[in-house]
Order: structure tokens, then C-alpha cells, then sequence
């Protein structure tokens, strides 16, 4: 899986998540950008991640990335192990 | 505008959580619908984290006929919260406090082969204590199983085992929680979810909520179950279809001999599986009635004639058999029985009629029923319609009790004379004293009827011991049957007129002129205390319509905000034929 694919399901992901189609991500997208996006949210994209690419993640590793191209990097990497 | 009630007609359980709570989640944000129902103020106290579950919580309110609107204290402070004088709990006012602790709040556990009712004891008393303090009614979440077992297979039986220490104090708060109380069966949620969801040991660690998402809609759904049921809400009625719902097949093509019914087949034994459940629930007081397309002679064979059959024509209060539209079947059988379309509940197989009857009577909850007759029981059963929180002689009675006003409603149809007609019934009252055989009945019927009441006033258990000898509860019968307590008055001496602070009588004793009996026995009351006149406060809603045009009747006419009558009835008044005995 390439990190474009990568970045294509985990743009499924959030709008699935935040019940959102508009939602469009880019490497630099980060919490700000979306309005919902906070602690309790952060789980469940936690928890949808873990489904979508049948992973399991550990969460503090996911609290200190600083945006979704961050993500989709350490994602690539979870994925390949 | 779509009726709440109808948003989701399949059981959680059964449906993707996601699902679920993205739909509860956007039902919150659409305040329209959120007005919706009855306003009830609802306040959640829980041990966990509650995020998750707000929404979801909002929207199953909602399916069963509540505007809620909620509010929560911090999680893990549920008696602060409680106990806290002056603060925001008190300021919220609650309607309705929902109270979720779990097995980590437990703090009396016995150390192994220690005093084990003792601890239970303990334990129990101190939510007894909320519960008084709270004063409104409470939904409580039992004690849930924990998710490990340190004292293996004897954690569940004996002294020590935090299992036995769950089992025992859910055991005793079942049995102390009074009538503004109800408790939901974690021990049962968690057996059906399975342990493996109800405990999420990680989402615990993460974010303080216990259970995996799975669970949200599930305990969503039951607590608001148990709310219906604590505040009248539940569903009175189930109207049945009898092809392919009762038996397999046609009566009317097959005849006796051919429809699928009984225990020697395997879709003949679902079928008599259902009838069994169904049974059931008649037995605790679900009214039954059939709706069905057919002859109405061939429908009723099986019912007399087939062996397999487990419902009798005796346990079918209302049966319509014809070739007519089934909404209009329906709105017939709610009519005969004097119910609103709020309290009934429509089993069909046939989508075609189950998606028309929801078209025209959104009001009626029909059960998605599945393909395999097998999975039937589960289908109604998961839909929780008939909530029960307590279990009175007028539940068990209630069967009958409408079987017996069907015939009266046929009868009276019929244009019998009215007035030797009623007396032909030998219709008798009589006041029951408040005390411990009636107390319970006393509260349910003040705080479940709807129709015959003056104002939404209700009253606690205490308040009506308190106040017992200003209390008048009328017990009724007839030859047909024993309706139990059907008409409850509270009342104050308000200078120098009887007030009547809240007046209630059961539907199914309509027509038969009780409240008549009930206004002169009132006068009576007023007399003994020295009053001149009768005073009460009518408060209209869009059910009790039928007590502005009965007032009059009584006597009574507006004076500023209140109604009064001079003690004395009006001639014109009805003569009941309802013969007083003592208790």
C-alpha cells in the first residue's frame, strides 16, 4: 500500500468519523483544520484506523504525531511491519 | 416530521454501532426534532465517561417519546453530585436521574469467607440513601459483572468473590428500590453483549469508558427503556397477524390441516415458540389483539381446533378478522380497547403491511419482523416495548380486564339501553385504604394515566402514606371480572373548599360512569371535613381533553385559575348504579 492510498483511506476514515464529506486531507492538515477534532475524536480515529487497515496502534505514539502526513508516514510503517 | 418513534424500528443490538450513534449524533444537532415529545429533564451520574453514550442516550429517549434534555455532572462523582446542596444538580431540577456506577465502585466486598450479606447490605445502603435524597424518579444501572474472576469458579458462590458481592447487592437493591426506582439488569446487558465488549480494559485506560462501542447503543437503548417504563410511557398492546405470524401459511387456502403448527417440524415448532412468548408477555399484562385479513370464522379455527395452537380465543381481547385496510383495522382496535395508537405494537410478516401501517399510524411501533420465524421471539423481545418496573395484581389482571370492556364496548355498540344495561353488570365500588397492598398500585396509576387526569401533579410514595387519610382510592367490580384500583383522588382542606389536587382514573373503566360515583364521594369527603364546596386545578394537555367537557357535568364551573362546585351534585347528573361496600 502506497502512502497515497494511504492517505485516500485514512481520508475515508475521517469522514466517516466526523460524519463529514467535505473533508478533504492533505500532509499538512492538522487539528485545527477540522473542528471536531479533539481528544474524544482522537480515539475513535484510533479505534477506525485500527479497522480500516486491520492494525493495531498504540495511542501515545499517535498523540505526538503533529499532522496527518506525520499519520500517514507512521501508519506506512505499522502497515509494512 | 417524522415521529421519533419510527427514526429505527430495528433493535440496536442489531444494527453497526457507528451506525447507530452517527444517526443519534446527527438527531441531537437538528433541534426541530429534539422538541419532539415529552420535555424531561434528565441528569447522568456516572462513575465512567459519558461522551460516547450522550447522544445515543438523547435519540433512544427520543424513540421512546421524550424531548430529553440532559444534563451530566463530571464522571466519578456520582454522590457529590447528589449530596451537593445548592449545587448544579439542584439547579438542573432534574425530571429523571440516571445513575450508571460499575463493579469498581463496589467498596464493601468481604475478604474471603467474610460476612457476604453484611457487605451487601452496606453496599446497598448507601444508594438507598441517594435514592431518598434524590427524591425524583431514578434510573439505576445494576452492579456489572467484572471481567476477571480471581477466585476462579467460586467468584460467583461464595463469600469473597466479587461476582457473589454483585449478584447479592443487585440482589437487595432489586428488592429494596421503592416505586420511583427502576433498575436495569447489567448482569443480563452484559451476558448479551457478551463479556468480551462490555469490558474494553484499553478504551478504559484510554478515555474512562469501560465497554467498547458496541455497548453504547445497547445500554442507550435499555436505559431509555426502563425511563418508559418508570414514567409511563411502555406500550400497552400487541396486535398480532396471524398467517406466517402464528402459524405458517394460509388458514383460509391450507385449512387446519395444513398450516405449520406444532412441535413435531422445526418451522412449526418457531411458531408454537412465539405463541409461548407471547403468552408470556399476555400473562404479565401486554393486551393482545389480532388483525388479520381473513374470514373471520376460518381465522378463529385454529384457535379452537388446533392442537399446536398456544393462544386461546380467551387470551385475544380484540380480534378483527376482515378483508379491510389494516391501518383502519388497527385505529378500530384501539378504540374498542380505549387506548391511544402510543400503546400499541404491530407484529406482521408482511413487509407490504408493516410498511403501510407505519406510513398511517406512526404512532404504532411495528416490529421489524425477520424472514425466519425462529428469530421472532428475539425481534420483540429486543424491541423492549412493554417495560415493566414493577409487577402488580392490575398487571396480571389486565388481560382480562380489557377482554371484559371489549364485550362492553360490543355490547354497548349493539344499543343496548344504557342505564339497565350498566346496572345489569352489577357494577360495585369500594375504597381501598392506603397501605401496603395498595400503595404501589396508588402511585403507578397517578403516574401513568394520561387520559383522566387533572394536571401532571404526581406524588411519591411517601407523600400519598403521609397524606393517606385525604387520599380516596376506589377499587371496582363488576360480575364480569375484579378491575382492581382504577380511580385515585388526592385532596387538601383549602379554607372552606375539599381541593382535589389531582384526580386520576383508569381507561379501561370508561363509560361506566365511576367518576360520577367518585364526584359523591368526594362531596362525602368534603362534608365529614367541614367544606361547603370542591375545588381542583384542570391543566389541558392533548390527552386529557375528555375532563373539560366532563366538568361540566360534574358541577363544576372556572372560577380564576380554578374550578369549583357546590358540594351538592347537579340534577342533571348520571345515575352511576354502582353500589359502595366497605373495604
Amino acid at each position: 500500500m502506497t502512502n497515497d492510498d494511504i492517505l485516500s483511506r485514512l481520508t475515508d476514515v475521517f469522514r466517516d468519523v466526523f460524519d463529514d464529506e467535505a473533508i478533504i486531507l492533505t500532509r499538512e492538515t492538522t487539528a485545527d483544520d477540522i473542528e471536531e477534532w479533539d481528544s474524544l475524536n482522537q480515539i475513535k480515529l484510533i479505534l477506525a484506523c485500527e479497522k480500516a487497515y486491520g492494525i493495531k496502534l498504540r495511542p501515545r505514539d499517535i498523540n505526538t504525531l503533529a499532522n496527518v502526513g506525520e499519520m500517514v508516514d507512521h501508519l506506512a510503517t505499522i502497515i509494512a511491519r | 416530521m417524522t415521529n421519533p418513534a419510527s427514526l429505527l424500528y430495528q433493535d440496536p443490538a442489531t444494527l453497526p454501532a457507528e451506525d447507530v450513534m452517527k444517526r443519534a449524533k446527527r438527531f441531537v444537532k437538528n433541534p426541530e426534532r429534539l422538541a419532539l415529545g415529552r420535555p424531561l429533564k434528565v441528569a447522568l451520574l456516572s462513575s465512567f465517561l459519558t461522551d460516547y453514550l450522550a447522544d445515543t442516550l438523547v435519540f433512544m429517549l427520543a424513540r421512546r417519546g421524550f424531548a430529553a434534555r440532559l444534563w451530566r455532572a463530571p464522571y466519578g462523582a456520582i454522590a457529590t453530585a447528589v449530596l451537593d446542596q445548592g449545587g448544579p444538580l439542584e439547579d438542573f431540577a432534574p425530571d429523571m436521574v440516571l445513575l450508571l456506577p460499575s463493579h469498581r465502585d463496589l467498596i464493601h466486598v468481604p475478604p474471603p469467607g467474610g460476612d457476604a450479606a453484611d457487605a451487601a447490605r452496606a453496599e446497598a445502603a448507601a444508594w438507598t440513601m441517594l435514592w431518598d435524597r434524590l427524591a425524583v424518579p431514578v434510573v439505576q444501572l445494576s452492579f456489572d459483572p467484572p471481567g476477571q474472576r480471581p477466585l476462579g469458579e467460586l467468584d460467583g458462590s461464595v463469600p469473597g468473590g466479587l461476582l457473589d458481592h454483585v449478584r447479592r447487592t443487585n440482589r437487595l437493591l432489586a428488592s429494596q428500590a421503592p416505586q420511583q426506582v427502576a433498575l436495569v439488569d447489567a448482569e443480563w446487558l452484559a451476558a448479551r453483549v457478551g463479556l468480551e465488549r462490555w469490558h474494553d480494559h484499553r478504551l478504559y485506560t484510554m478515555c474512562k469508558q469501560p465497554f467498547s462501542f458496541d455497548v453504547v447503543p445497547v445500554l442507550a437503548a435499555a436505559l431509555a427503556a426502563a425511563a418508559a417504563g418508570l414514567l409511563g410511557l411502555g406500550r400497552k398492546c400487541l396486535v398480532l397477524d396471524l398467517d406466517n405470524t402464528l402459524w405458517g401459511g394460509e388458514i383460509g387456502d391450507l385449512g387446519l390441516a395444513g398450516i405449520t403448527l406444532g412441535t413435531e417440524t422445526a418451522e412449526g415448532e418457531a411458531f408454537v415458540t412465539f405463541q409461548r412468548y407471547v403468552k408470556a408477555l399476555a400473562q404479565r399484562g401486554v393486551v393482545l389483539a389480532v388483525c388479520s385479513k381473513n374470514l373471520d370464522a376460518i381465522a378463529r379455527t385454529p384457535f379452537e381446533s388446533h392442537g399446536g395452537m398456544v393462544l386461546k380465543l380467551d387470551d385475544i381481547a380484540c380480534f378483527m378478522a376482515n378483508f379491510d385496510d389494516k391501518a383502519g383495522n388497527i385505529r378500530a382496535i384501539a378504540r374498542t380497547l380505549n387506548l391511544g395508537l402510543e400503546s400499541l405494537v404491530f407484529c406482521d410478516d408482511n413487509p407490504v403491511e408493516r410498511a403501510w401501517v407505519r406510513e398511517q399510524l406512526p404512532e404504532v411501533l411495528v416490529v421489524e419482523m425477520p424472514d425466519e420465524p425462529a428469530s421472532y421471539v428475539r425481534a420483540l423481545d429486543d424491541c423492549a416495548a412493554f417495560p415493566l418496573h414493577r409487577l402488580t395484581e392490575e398487571d396480571l389482571g389486565r388481560a382480562k380486564s380489557y377482554q371484559a370492556r371489549a364485550r362492553v364496548a360490543e355490547r354497548l355498540e349493539a344499543g343496548a339501553d344504557m342505564d339497565s344495561f350498566l346496572a345489569s353488570l352489577n357494577p360495585r365500588m369500594t375504597v381501598e385504604p392506603v397501605g401496603a397492598g395498595s400503595l404501589d398500585r396508588i402511585v403507578q396509576i397517578l403516574a401513568k394515566t394520561n387520559q383522566f387526569k387533572l394536571n401532571p401533579t404526581l406524588f411519591s410514595a411517601e407523600e400519598i402514606s403521609a397524606r393517606s387519610v385525604d387520599v380516596l382510592a376506589l377499587r371496582f367490580s363488576d360480575r364480569l371480572q375484579d378491575y382492581g384500583i382504577v380511580a385515585v383522588a388526592v385532596t387538601h382542606v383549602d379554607g372552606d373548599c375539599l381541593h382535589i389536587d389531582n384526580w386520576v382514573m383508569s381507561c379501561r373503566v370508561f363509560s361506566r360512569r365511576l367518576e360520577f360515583q367518585t364526584r359523591l364521594l368526594l362531596a362525602q369527603m368534603a362534608g365529614a371535613r367541614g367544606c361547603v364546596g370542591l375545588s381542583l386545578d384542570y391543566m389541558p394537555s392533548p390527552k386529557n381533553s375528555l375532563i373539560a367537557d366532563l366538568l361540566p357535568q360534574l358541577g363544576f364551573a372556572p372560577a380564576g385559575s380554578r374550578w369549583v362546585a357546590p358540594i351538592t351534585a347537579p340534577q342533571s347528573m348520571p345515575i352511576s348504579h354502582i353500589l359502595i361496600s366497605e373495604a
